[in-house]
């Protein structure tokens, strides 16, 4: 973790409009300005620990995170992923416990860390913080029910089908049709609750069909009704 | 569903809420607030319709589910007391995202949106602890998700089994809290009832468990 020598300014910050300070008053932004500090993160470092006492929030100015736990055989489980904008570690500040989670870097990530007494600060004096924190929180209680309705259900290979159409619509395609995420097989697998074999096996399937394209570890989309209709996806 | 107007809750599931009510208006509050009385399946709200106000659970228990893509309905939560539904539907204006519908007999307090909005807006510390009730739910879906995703069938059972005990605690003969018919449980826990029928005698005749009609024993909590 590199601690940068000079602040972003949150009025300048291109990921303002998907944060919670979206709407927030120029005089509010300046008091988080003074108070936070900004790093840069490698691909694969740890933001934070499962079992660490968080101290403040982090806010993702440009980058993708991967959520995960240690799961009950030691090995790794994806839980959710974040992305510019969004923020991470709140939960954990705001119900006074320790992380349940931890955060990696699934790329080289530019976060903004706010301490706990700002945000505390803020949360009880704007209600618009409070508003846009309690949505974001409720946007999360939505995406969190939707993956045990929809994924705990199907076969590996819906899941995978459904889990490559979420990949694309939370981090887009990059000029070449790629999904724009770097993801290690064993993190797919991680995601979709398979095993790693069977995740290369069905990649291999869907290759073979003509609906992605393999590109090292670059997943292009070739064919999304396909992938609607194997992954049995009526609304993402 | 009955109604009946109530103003004794201050031990109960609003009272983290009634804890950030100014004073001024804490008649006001705790008139708005209604008791409501639930038969077994009978249902609190469906998924799809306009929020109304947030549900919190005085006693009883409550399945919360969603429609899936097999047109059936996939239960996402069991519910029990001091628990609160309805609150993402408020705040993200949104359609409700579930179902809940009654397993036993069930009393509520329900608060009306529009006080629950008023509210925040006048103290936006109230938002924190519904904001941690929301925080709980996405933890305890994810914890479920990936159980059920990444488990063989008896330590999915076995495993929701020590949480269902550890949330709703045990009765006098050493059940766990909450009367679930097998068709809810397979269901919860993403399984056939058959393969569930077939992973529960496995661990009755294990003597990890014992179960009768509706109710569940767990002899090893370890």
């Amino acid at each position: 973790m590199k601690r940068l020598p000079e602040k972003f300014l949150c009025s300048n910050c291109n990921a303002l409009p998907k944060s919670i300070f979206y709407n927030f008053p120029p005089l509010q932004l300046g008091e988080v300005d003074k108070d936070k500090s900004c790093f840069l993160m490698k691909r694969g470092e740890v933001i934070f620990h499962e079992g660490n006492i968080p101290h403040g929030i982090y806010c993702i100015r440009k980058g993708k995170i991967k959520i995960f736990r240690i799961g009950s055989e030691g090995k790794d489980q994806i839980v959710k992923f974040a992305k510019t904008g969004d923020i991470i570690g709140y939960r954990a500040l705001l119900s006074g416990e320790t992380y349940t989670s931890s955060a990696g870097c699934l790329e080289d990530t530019e976060l903004c860390f706010i301490p706990k007494d700002t945000l505390l600060s803020l949360v009880a004096n704007h209600a618009c913080v409070s508003m846009n924190l309690i949505r974001f929180a409720c946007q999360e209680l939505g995406t969190s029910s939707r993956l045990i309705t929809y994924m705990a259900q199907k076969s590996s290979r819906e899941r995978l089908a459904e889990m490559l159409l979420i990949l694309k619509e939370n981090f887009g395609l990059d000029s070449e049709g790629g999904l724009d995420v770097k993801l290690t097989r064993d993190e797919l697998s991680s995601l979709i609750g398979a095993a790693t074999e069977s995740v290369i096996r069905t990649l291999g399937d869907f290759r073979d069909e003509n609906i992605i394209a393999l590109n090292g570890k670059k997943i292009i989309i070739k064919d999304v009704q396909k992938l609607l209709k194997i992954g049995k996806v009526f609304d993402l | 569903m009955t109604v009946i107007g109530h103003k004794n809750m201050e031990n109960g599931a609003m009272k983290q809420i009634i804890a950030f009510t100014p004073a001024a208006l804490m008649d006001e509050f705790l008139n708005s607030v209604e008791i409501r009385h639930y038969k077994p399946n009978e249902f609190l709200f469906n998924q799809g319709e306009q929020a109304i106000g947030i549900y919190a659970v005085e006693s009883g228990n409550v399945k919360v589910s969603r429609n899936t893509h097999k047109k059936t309905q996939q239960i996402v939560l069991l519910n029990g007391k001091n628990e609160m539904m309805g609150i993402s539907a408020i705040f993200n204006n949104h359609p409700l995202l579930y179902t809940a519908r009654a397993i036993t007999p069930t009393q509520i307090h329900f608060l009306p949106m529009a006080k629950a909005l008023s509210l925040s807006k006048l103290n936006p510390l109230v938002l924190v602890p519904l904001m941690n009730k929301v925080n709980e739910t996405i933890e305890e879906l994810d914890r479920h998700t990936a159980l059920v995703m990444s488990n063989d069938a008896n330590t999915v059972v076995l495993k929701t089994m020590q949480r269902l005990q550890a949330k709703f605690g045990t009765d006098v003969h050493g059940f766990i809290n909450i009367k679930l018919p097998v068709t809810d449980l397979a269901n919860y826990v993403c399984m056939s009832k058959t393969n569930l029928y077939r992973v529960l005698n496995n661990l009755q005749e294990r003597m990890i468990i014992s179960y009768e009609t509706n109710r569940y024993k767990l002899f090893n909590f370890e």
